[in-house]
């Protein structure tokens, strides 16, 4: 009877116990008699203090609140944007915290250089090394993709830029060119998640950051020679460098593979300091 | 940076020049040059409805300046040129297919003599400039509406002080309307001012040129920022896609094609560390 009529059962389920619930239920759809739901009035009770109360014979309404209630909890925590956005700022509070104690400690001991690792803080912070691995990673992708092989140059420019348009940039070191935050200017590291709307980067002081990109330009430089085998310092001559122009690349990555870029007006793509050149 | 959007290709077809035209030219680039000018822009006017545009080799400029040796000249000492076309445009019916100019020339532009077309070169995303003929009375009256509407899309508006400089009189008087009524029309906004120096001698120093246009009611000091605008947009259609990723790092400025020296990177040491940093740890890791 309950599972037939689940309405009319949770609200008279809240005023009768439940013997007399089939009771009335059973009544109210006989033949000859005009449908009605006789009820008592009942204290108002917060639905905390019910969860606290609960007995064998629970109403109906209660149960399905707390069931309800248990999935939204599931949901909340086993999806990965809340979850890495909670990360972000756990790792932003910790920067804060460390960035305090070391203050107090200058003061208080009088010196001027102080050795970051030291504190427990610091045990909670993402580490720089343990993303080299992914950057190497990006390396041998781009080199893979923009087709460069043992030539030393590129082919074809215009094939690669629509490549590097919807290429995947996690991984990816790169290095804040110009922007109209003047405080991110020179700002570098390896991209660990690339959203709408800002490059989160880890530095190289194993600090978490984000960097917005509208009005920022971003630089990035490809290898073309093969760094494993042959010696870095004799081969200067052999890069290539890109820019990202962050206004114009406000899409995420699956959105960006599809995207019909359109040129727009570039006024804003001119910044204060070239005016002095 | 100063730029000059436009000097004049002495030809209006497609005839190669005369020695006594390339002189000229040779002579407005040098005054120009001493008179600060780092970024010229040669324009190359047609008149579309009188003469036949060819299937390929479009551009004259390019191919009759790669013979003129005292341009390497220039070139060398750090002046930047950059080929406009001008496309004079009466019938909007035939101005419709714009697409084949934008792959040969930088910088491309319109100049509507009636005011169908006027509508028409501010509706195309494709223009950059919009240009007037200021030595001649203009025939229609410009409209708020029209004019805003190439405002919103980015598209710059032209002065050209040719025709200011000039001894004939009756060219000043058509200017000063032309140009009052583009400042009130425009609202001072998105306006660029370049020479169209016929001659040498009609070149003048850009800030005389601009404090006189301030005395006649030219109020934003935004026309620096308007050329950057039109030469950096200019340079991104071959060096970038669709203006996402670029080569190089300031387009306007170097000539980058492909390779380059890691010194020459804006603290291109941080790099060089970040590699060697990854070469040390796979070594570590095996």
């Amino acid at each position: 009877m309950d599972k037939k009529y689940p309405l009319e059962a949770s609200l008279l389920s809240r005023s009768h116990p439940k013997d007399k619930v089939l009771q009335l239920l059973e009544q109210r759809y006989a033949v000859n008699v005009i449908p009605n739901l006789p009820l008592s009035p009942v204290e108002y009770v917060k639905s905390s203090n019910i969860t606290e109360t609960i007995n064998d014979n629970t109403s109906l309404l209660t149960k399905i609140r707390q069931e309800n209630n248990k999935q939204n909890r599931t949901r909340e925590q086993s999806c990965a944007k809340v979850a890495f956005k909670n990360f972000i700022k756990s790792q932003q509070y910790w920067q804060r915290q460390l960035k305090l104690k070391i203050i107090t400690f200058k003061k208080a001991n009088n010196v001027k250089n102080v050795d970051q690792t030291k504190f427990k803080e610091y045990k909670k912070l993402i580490k720089f090394d343990d993303f080299l691995k992914s950057n190497e990673l990006w390396i041998d992708y781009i080199r893979d993709l923009l087709q460069i092989s043992n030539t030393k140059s590129l082919q074809n420019v215009q094939q690669c830029l629509i490549r590097l348009s919807s290429a995947e940039y996690i991984g990816c070191f790169i290095r804040v060119l110009k922007a109209k935050n003047k405080q991110l200017q020179g700002k570098s590291g390896i991209v660990i998640y690339d959203s709408k709307n800002y490059f989160i980067v880890v530095e190289k002081g194993d600090k978490l950051k984000l960097i917005e990109k509208k009005g920022t330009l971003f630089s990035f430089v490809v290898p073309l020679f093969d760094y494993e085998n042959e010696e870095i310092d004799e081969n200067d001559d052999n890069y290539a460098e890109f820019t990202i122009i962050g206004s114009r690349f406000q899409y995420r990555a699956p959105d960006r593979s599809g995207k019909k870029f359109k040129p727009k007006d570039t006024d804003d793509l001119i910044y204060d300091e070239d005016h002095s050149k | 940076m100063l730029a000059d959007l436009n000097i004049p290709w002495p030809q209006n077809d497609y005839t190669p020049l005369t020695t006594a035209q390339l002189a000229q030219l040779k002579n407005t680039i040098i005054t120009a040059e001493t008179l600060g000018y780092t970024h010229l822009a040669i324009n190359f006017t047609v008149n579309i409805h009188e003469i036949k545009i060819p299937g390929n080799d479009i551009n004259p400029i390019i191919k009759q300046l790669d013979n003129f040796e005292k341009l390497k000249e220039f070139t060398a000492r750090g002046l930047k040129f950059f080929s406009r076309i001008t496309l004079i445009i009466e019938n909007p019916n035939q101005g419709q297919n714009l697409s084949k100019f934008l792959g040969s020339f930088n910088i491309l532009s319109i100049a509507p003599t009636t005011e169908k077309a006027l509508i028409l070169a501010c509706g195309n995303s494709d223009v950059d400039i919009i240009t007037f003929d200021y030595s001649k009375r203009m025939n229609f009256y410009l409209k708020h509406k029209t004019v805003g509407g190439g405002v919103k899309k980015g598209i710059k508006f032209e002065i050209c002080y040719n025709s200011l400089v000039s001894s004939n009189s009756l060219e000043k008087q058509s200017f000063l309307t032309t140009f009052n009524n583009l400042v009130r029309v425009s609202r001072n906004q998105n306006l660029v001012i370049s020479s169209g120096a016929t001659s040498c001698l009609n070149l003048r120093n850009f800030n005389n040129v601009l404090t006189f246009c301030k005395n006649l009611g030219f109020r934003e000091n935004k026309v620096f920022k308007n050329t950057e605008s039109v030469l950096l947009g200019a340079t991104l259609k071959s060096k970038s896609y669709k203006q996402t990723v670029m080569i190089g790092e300031n387009p306007v400025h170097e000539d980058v094609t492909g390779k380059r020296n890691i010194k020459e990177i804006d603290s291109g040491d941080v790099f060089k560390e970040q590699l060697k940093r990854i070469k040390l740890n796979k070594q570590a890791t095996k």
